[in-house]
């Protein structure tokens, strides 16, 4: 019986920790930057973007909602507001060196969701910050930078197509899976910066949610002197 | 600067064709209490207002302020009211979304990849929460929610705040600005913060117009 147990609980350790998606012909040696070829458009200058946002959460209640994303390409900030279509704000966060919830309103108040937002909508915008680890092709055959993050995390940043991007985190065993999906078309190309007209957004786990925004206006603001 | 003509009056023609001074005197006073007493200033005054409507149909802007927005952003949609609860708020842009309260029910609907989906906030208390207000404005019961405090302020305003810090959390203020003409709201100004508001500016405003009851009753 003891046998058993201690044969029931490997097998569950073993199953409760996951893997990464294997990285083919990976480049070695591992390039100081990533390669142009998963590179994604960087935004510059400061940006207001208005998004349509359908969130859907675990017990299936779905709700389309505003979202105003401010950032700026010097600083690294964003200020990120959610809000009902009648304008009520349900959240507001600003991420730069810290993440700040400066309102926040239920479903939307707990911790981890604005940690996972913030998180996700940086590394929309923004290159990860953490060191390169490999770069190469999945298995069928979208290009891939793989990085390291802070807490063990890993991201990976994948060019599935020039429209269609993804990024994939994994958390401290790579059991926590967030997938976001980036487009773009031909509505929101500037001069030098290509705004996606579409993302998605699904966190996983039993607090799992997922967010589809499509891009409704982008605005460039001046840096503030 | 040029006077147009009409604009000049002859006082001393108006007083002969009136009568004595204190005839005029008299038709003066009576004039001025009239307009002193309109029909926004006194809570009686207005929900008499307010009795003679049987329907509202309105447009509507919608401007959300906030310190950090460099421009507003702007909604616009149309208003239909029909007594007793009847109410039909519809956005038409950015996102176009229609809010119905029928019947006792309440259901909403938003665009979505160019159809319309039902969606949950429709059920949820703050919705249900809203909707009765504005439905009690429509009716001139500005001081009948115990949630708010209500006062009647100089220049056809009305201003409401909150009596509980779970609403006062959400809502800091609301200013309604009443029109000239009875029974009709200029505009609807609610506070989050001091610098974050919401403002609603209603045009286009038509009073017991008869309304099509599929307005309240089908999405469309």
């Amino acid at each position: 019986m003891k046998r058993l147990c201690i044969l029931v609980g490997v097998l569950f350790l073993v199953g409760a920790c996951g893997s990464l998606p294997e990285i083919r012909r990976p480049e070695s040696p591992v390039p100081p930057e990533a390669p142009g070829r998963c590179r994604r458009p960087a935004i510059e200058g400061r940006w207001q973007f208005q998004h349509a946002i359908e969130a859907a959460f675990p017990e299936g209640q779905k709700s389309v909602l505003v979202g105003i994303s401010l950032v700026s390409a010097q600083s690294r900030s964003i200020h990120f507001i959610l809000m009902t279509i009648e304008g009520m704000v349900v959240f507001e966060a600003r991420s730069d060196q810290d993440i700040r919830i400066l309102r926040a309103v239920r479903p939307f108040s707990s911790e981890r969701f604005a940690r996972g937002l913030l998180t996700d909508i940086r590394l929309v915008f923004f290159r990860p910050e953490g060191d390169l680890l490999a770069a190469g092709t999945l298995t069928e055959g979208s290009v891939v930078c793989r990085y390291q993050q802070p807490g063990r995390r890993v991201v990976d940043i994948i060019r599935n197509s020039e429209r269609h991007w993804q990024v994939q985190q994994y958390g401290r065993w790579f059991t926590e899976k967030r997938t976001l999906d980036i487009f773009y078309n031909d509505n929101f190309r500037f001069d030098g910066f290509q705004a996606p007209h579409r993302l998605k957004l699904t966190a996983g786990g039993y607090a799992g949610y997922a967010l589809d925004m499509d891009l409704l206006e982008a605005v460039y603001l001046e840096e503030p002197k | 600067m040029r006077i147009k003509k009409q604009e000049v009056h002859d006082y001393g023609r108006i007083v002969k064709r009136c009568g004595t001074p204190r005839t005029l005197a008299f038709a003066l006073v009576l004039l001025s209490t009239r307009l002193c007493f309109g029909w926004a200033d006194t809570w009686d005054g207005l929900k008499v207002a307010a009795g003679t409507i049987s329907s509202v149909s309105a447009r509507f802007v919608q401007e959300k302020h906030m310190k950090v927005l460099v421009r507003p952003l702007v909604s616009e949609g149309l208003l239909f009211y029909q007594t007793p609860d009847s109410l039909r708020w519809e956005y038409l842009r950015p996102i176009k979304s229609i809010l119905i309260t029928h019947a006792g029910n309440t259901r909403k609907y938003i665009q979505k990849d160019g159809k319309l989906i039902a969606d949950a906030a429709a059920a949820s208390p703050a919705m249900q929460f809203v909707l009765d207000e504005i439905s009690r404005w429509l009716k001139g019961r500005f001081d009948e929610n115990p949630v708010f405090s209500a006062s009647l302020e100089p220049g056809r305003r009305i201003a409401l705040t909150p009596n509980y810090k779970a609403v006062a959390d959400m809502i800091r203020r609301i200013e309604l600005e009443l029109s000239e003409r009875p029974g009709i709201m200029d505009s609807v100004r609610i506070y989050e913060s001091e610098t974050s508001y919401t403002l609603l500016k209603f045009t286009q405003v038509e009073l017991n117009r008869p309304l099509d009851r599929k307005l309240f009753e089908e999405i469309q």
